[in-house]
């Protein structure tokens, strides 16, 4: 019973401060309402048991975006003229040669494992960690791989959009 | 019998000769497109030598499995009903090349590779043995005509052009659904099967309305008949010899082909209503055809009328009505197109389509009046001449089952009678008209040429009408037994 | 099932392509050329050859990935994507200065993420695959940022596609709730062994996941975004979104729901059939009053979803095939026509208007040739293979007692020609005023034209052996 008055408590904090985040005029408080409804989410996952994602919600959204907003604030503006250099295709040369690496070894990569099959993946084991860290890692790890993978690329994809539609001059 | 498959050969033969233009010069594409077509009709002599009158079977049937896992096959075959539309598509074909030698100059590549791909769509479509088959060859027939309309038609040529397609496009849809409907109730879409395994009466009726919609554009029957003017008035000679020798065809052919044997029962039901549109084509036709001041225009309503006795004689239901019905399509083909073609030569000249312009042509160009004059006759039913047969054998079919409407065919041959002989007596006969005498009026060589066999089809038809309809005696007669069978049937029950 | 990690071989062939293209570009000087989509096609080839030696094997990536022959084909379409939407975007990132690195990578890493969603077995899979190559196509379609017109395509792609991701995302949340599990196997097993009468808990479900789906079809009533997003990005761009991004979410439509959920189809095929009826008609009539080509293709396009869901819906023995067989024609069919509108863009000039194309016939008879190919087979002429996949949808669908929505189909998809035509007419029949507004045709971008042109006859005139394909490879999921 106390637990669902504290999460509907939490989740109505929530919806609050995320109607606030897209409200609010001011730039400044709608991050500092953001990070406001980060903490009422990690408070959600505390109540779930899962102390680990509440301190990597606390430590990585509602720390980290914010200065991360700021850095970006200040990395898109910054601006330095490319440097020349004599041989106008070295820089050329080099770079396909080392597309052509950096292809051929992640073909390598995928002949390698299409001629050397893998084990077969054990049957995912009862977990036979305890503690909520070690829990989280090694599902990231077993069940959730793929999945975590796909989200770093989707993490690449949105970097590179980003550079792309914001950068002034590339 | 030939081993050869002679139908896809004489199906396909143009479409290639279309696509081999594209790769040569201007000049050399006239050469082609016409050796393309000429060798068309050679190769359809044994289709005519060979074919057993006797036979009430499919002849010369090629089957090759073509979607195996839909149970689609590419079949062709022919019988009676068929061959006499595979022997005007092809002489049509060759008299447009003719026709259009001089008169296209612009974009020629392309204008004989749709006219040779028009060719092959209405080859196919005649031969067909199968609806999906049919459906494609009927689409198929639309981009080309589309484009001979729209491309080397006259100024209105766009409005004439969409106006087709519209008509066209809406009555194919509905024939699609009802191919569709068709293959879920029987399973199969060979016309031999669908013809054995028909579907109930109900059903019969929805089908009959979805596919005589797609077929009486075609024709066109009465109310859906306004599109037909326009594209004979706007497209260019070929394009209207095209129209008038075939496409109109179609329609009829269609209502042979799959109304009569697959919807008997519907046919039936829906024959009153059908005969009564025929006979207001006939008549309405031949009073709107009286009052046009255009030439083109003028032979395009009488177009109307003359379709008109094609429908009215398959639906009087008896051998002498389709028989009939057939051959009026034969005979408006050539002589319609043969009509359209002295339009064409004489629009060359004189750039100007209306009837007051003309007069005192026999004298100015005394060939060319003959050839004119003979086709006039011709589609008056001057008795001798082609139509006559067709006219008397729909009236006298008839006269058998509901005399009223023969009463309005005979008062329509009346009108159409005025309205031939007077068109030609405003061009070709009393005063000069002062512009004329400058020109250059008379045929040359390469229009004689074109115009001659046309004369010579209206001449041995006329007198000789078994060389047609001895072909398709056979054929008829189970046609019509077949669907009078259906109806016992269903009484019966 | 065999477990191994060459289920994701394609994928990562063509993610190791897009790391190369950004590597290339980094040390490329401003202004410099390089071949830089080359690259681009290498690792389409590699997929393309990693495809062919999975097929029929039926692997199994970590147990969320499972590329079997269904997967599969749709794979391939995407190939055929990926390299015809490449040929066709060289003119353009030429012209428009584009950055080829960055454009270049997120077109293969876009398809990355497409071969991925079709080929995923889970629903959080399915979920960061659709954010992959959502995220590439919203930056792909603002990629032009000096115009206000695609910033704006851009931004309402990227509000409205973070809107309908948010349902799906809720929805995968419901189906975890329910069955406690996100993989598709699992969930279809525990729904199927739950009561008969569907709970609300499940419909919540389905409907989130319907309307998430719905969204990336661009399903009526979702598909506000299609048509400014269509416009406004490059011709090679929405050529590219209009087919790879239909193909993936079809894909993973036509899994989630025909296995997952397909013991709820009697609730969800109703809706089914009201959107894509909707779809179809709405598509098609507001296409006929569209001005400019690229909106008109765009409202033509979304006609064309509510064709493949009606195959989704017809999906029966007879007509299960008929979902990708459409798919693959349309794929091709529609990206030569952006081909050719991508190819007449001449920088200053977008020609997009109908009104440009006045007389094209005199001045590229080649290509006005190859628009009206295209444009018939959209329209389902035969013998063009627009003709073979509407009969297949048709049929399957009167087959499977959906006479209406054959009815509908059937009918919008001749309205269709009429706007499909109208670009014929103008073409054809009238002539400009202004001659030679049009670029010259770079090479590459014709042999792909050409390509394209091929396989619709192909497709069209011998269609056996690809129907047969489409029925096994979709046999492999139900």
């Amino acid at each position: 019973m106390a637990q669902a008055i504290a999460f509907y408590f939490i989740a109505a904090c929530i919806l609050g401060f995320a109607v606030l985040v897209v409200t609010t005029r001011d730039t400044v408080h709608s991050v500092l309402f953001l990070v406001l409804d980060f903490l009422f989410v990690a408070a959600l996952y505390v109540l779930l048991g899962a102390q680990f994602l509440a301190a990597i919600q606390v430590l990585v959204y509602a720390g980290g975006i914010v200065v991360l907003y700021l850095f970006v604030v200040m990395l898109v503006n910054l601006k330095r003229p490319p440097e020349a250099h004599e041989d106008p295709h070295r820089r050329t040369k080099l770079g396909f040669g080392l597309a052509a690496a950096v292809l051929l070894e992640l073909g390598a990569i995928a002949v390698y494992g299409s001629v050397n099959p893998a084990a077969p993946m054990p049957a995912t084991p009862a977990i036979p960690v305890s503690g909520n860290t070690e829990q989280v890692g090694w599902l990231l790890y077993t069940s959730y791989l793929i999945p975590f993978e796909i989200a770093s690329m989707l993490l690449l994809v949105a970097m590179i959009g980003a550079i792309v539609l914001a950068k002034r001059e590339l | 019998m030939t081993t050869y498959p002679i139908l896809s050969m004489i199906t396909f033969l143009p479409v290639l000769a279309g696509a081999a233009i594209f790769v040569c010069s201007e000049r050399v594409a006239r050469w082609l497109a016409l050796a393309g077509s000429l060798a068309t009709l050679a190769i359809s002599a044994p289709l005519y030598s060979h074919f057993d009158k006797g036979s009430t079977g499919l002849q010369f049937v090629e089957s090759v499995p073509w979607i195996p896992s839909w149970n689609v096959v590419y079949s062709v075959g022919i019988d009676g009903i068929s061959l006499p539309f595979i022997f005007l598509s092809t002489v049509v074909s060759v008299l447009c090349v003719g026709a259009s030698w001089t008169a296209v100059q612009m974009r020629v590549r392309e204008f004989y590779a749709s006219l040779l791909l028009a060719e092959t769509a209405m080859i196919g479509l005649f031969a067909a043995t199968n609806l999906f088959l049919f459906y494609v060859f009927w689409e198929l027939m639309i981009v080309p005509m589309f484009l001979l309309i729209g491309v080397w038609g006259g100024p209105r040529r766009i409005h004439a052009a969409i106006k087709f397609l519209l008509f066209t496009l809406a009555g194919s849809v509905l024939m699609l659904v009802g191919l569709i409907t068709l293959l879920r109730a029987s399973g199969t879409l060979d016309f031999q099967a669908l013809a054995a395994t028909r579907p109930n009466a109900a059903l019969q009726s929805w089908l009959f309305v979805a596919f005589t919609a797609a077929f009486a554009v075609k024709v066109p029957m009465f109310p859906v008949h306004t599109w037909l003017p326009d594209a004979h008035t706007e497209a260019p000679t070929a394009g209207s010899v095209i129209l008038a020798g075939i496409l109109l065809k179609m329609g009829g052919y269609g209502l042979l082909r799959i109304a009569l044997p697959i919807l008997p029962d519907a046919v039936r039901l829906f024959r009153g209503p059908m005969l009564a549109l025929s006979a207001i084509a006939i008549v309405y036709g031949a009073y709107v055809t009286l009052a046009q001041t255009d030439v083109k225009r003028l032979i395009a309503y009488s177009s109307i009328s003359h379709m008109g006795f094609v429908t009215l004689g398959i639906f009087t239901l008896n051998r002498n009505g389709i028989e009939g019905a057939i051959l009026q399509m034969v005979n408006h083909g050539i002589v319609t197109g043969a009509l359209f073609l002295c339009v064409g030569m004489i629009y060359e000249r004189t750039h100007t389509r209306e009837i007051a312009a003309y007069g005192g042509v026999a004298k100015l160009a005394p060939i060319y009046s003959t050839f004119l004059a003979l086709f006039c006759l011709a589609a008056a039913g001057l008795p001798g001449l082609n139509s006559f047969v067709g006219e008397f054998l729909i009236i006298s079919g008839a006269f058998d089952t509901r005399p009223w409407y023969g009463v309005m065919a005979v008062w329509g041959v009346a009108l159409g009678t005025t309205y031939i002989l007077w068109l030609y007596y405003r061009v070709a006969l009393g005063e000069v008209k002062p512009g004329l005498r400058a020109l250059r009026l008379d045929l040359d060589l390469r229009e004689v040429a074109t115009l001659a066999p046309m004369a010579a089809l209206v001449l041995t038809i006329g007198l000789y009408p078994e060389s047609v309809l001895g072909f398709l005696r056979t054929s008829v007669a189970q046609l019509v037994v077949a669907s009078a069978a259906s109806a016992a049937v269903v009484g019966g029950m | 099932m065999i477990s191994s990690l060459n289920a994701i071989v394609p994928m990562l062939c063509v993610t190791a392509a897009g790391l190369a293209a950004m590597v290339a570009e980094s040390f490329r000087d401003p202004g410099e050329r390089m071949p830089i989509a080359g690259l681009g096609i290498v690792g389409l080839v590699g997929a393309a050859v990693a495809t062919l030696l999975l097929w029929n094997h039926n692997v199994s990536s970590f147990g969320v990935v499972s590329a079997d022959n269904f997967g599969l084909f749709v794979t391939w379409i995407l190939i055929i994507v990926g390299a015809l939407s490449i040929a066709f975007s060289g003119p353009t990132v030429e012209r428009e200065r584009l950055p080829a690195g960055e454009y270049y990578a997120l077109m293969l890493f876009a398809i990355a993420g497409m071969m991925l969603m079709a080929t995923a077995s889970d629903l959080l899979i399915i979920f960061l695959a659709l954010e992959v190559l959502s995220i590439a196509v919203y930056v792909l379609t603002g990629i032009r940022r000096d115009s206000a017109q695609a910033s704006e395509a851009a931004f309402k792609y990227f509000l409205l596609g973070a809107f309908s991701s948010t349902f799906f995302l809720y929805g995968i949340a419901f189906t975890y709730g329910l069955t406690g599990s996100t993989h598709l196997d699992r969930v279809g097993s525990l729904i199927a062994a739950q009561a008969m009468a569907p709970t609300p808990m499940q419909l919540l479900a389905v409907g989130f996941l319907l309307v998430g789906f719905a969204f990336k079809v661009s399903a009526v009533p979702f598909h506000m975004w299609t048509p400014d997003a269509y416009e406004g990005a490059p011709p090679a761009v929405t050529g590219f979104m209009s087919t790879g991004v239909k193909a993936a979410a079809f894909a993973a439509f036509a899994r989630v729901f025909l296995t997952a959920f397909e013991p709820l189809r009697g609730d969800w095929g109703v809706i089914l059939s009201v959107v894509a009826g909707a779809t179809m008609i709405v598509g098609t009539v507001v296409g006929v009053a569209q001005s400019n080509v690229k909106r008109m293709l765009a409202y033509s396009s979304i006609a064309h979803g509510g064709y493949l869901l009606v195959a989704l819906i017809a999906a029966n023995d007879v007509g299960k095939g008929a979902v990708l067989f459409y798919l693959l024609t349309y794929a091709v069919t529609n990206l030569g026509a952006f081909g050719v509108i991508a190819v007449l863009d001449n920088g200053d000039r977008a020609n997009d208007r109908v009104s440009d194309y006045a007389g094209l016939w005199n001045e590229h008879p080649g290509l006005a040739a190859l628009m009206t190919i295209f444009l018939l087979s959209l329209g389902g002429f035969p013998p063009m293979a627009g003709f073979i996949a509407k009969w297949y949808v048709f049929s399957a669908a009167v087959k499977a007692g959906d006479n209406a929505l054959a009815i509908i189909g059937v009918l919008t998809s001749v309205v269709s020609v009429f706007f499909y035509l109208r670009i014929v007419v103008m073409m054809y029949m009238t002539s400009s005023s202004q001659p030679l507004r049009f670029p010259a045709v770079p090479k590459i971008a014709s042999v792909a034209l050409a390509v394209s042109a091929i396989l619709i006859f192909y497709l069209g005139i011998l269609p056996t052996r690809v129907l047969d394909w489409a029925a096994e490879s979709i046999s492999t999921i139900f």
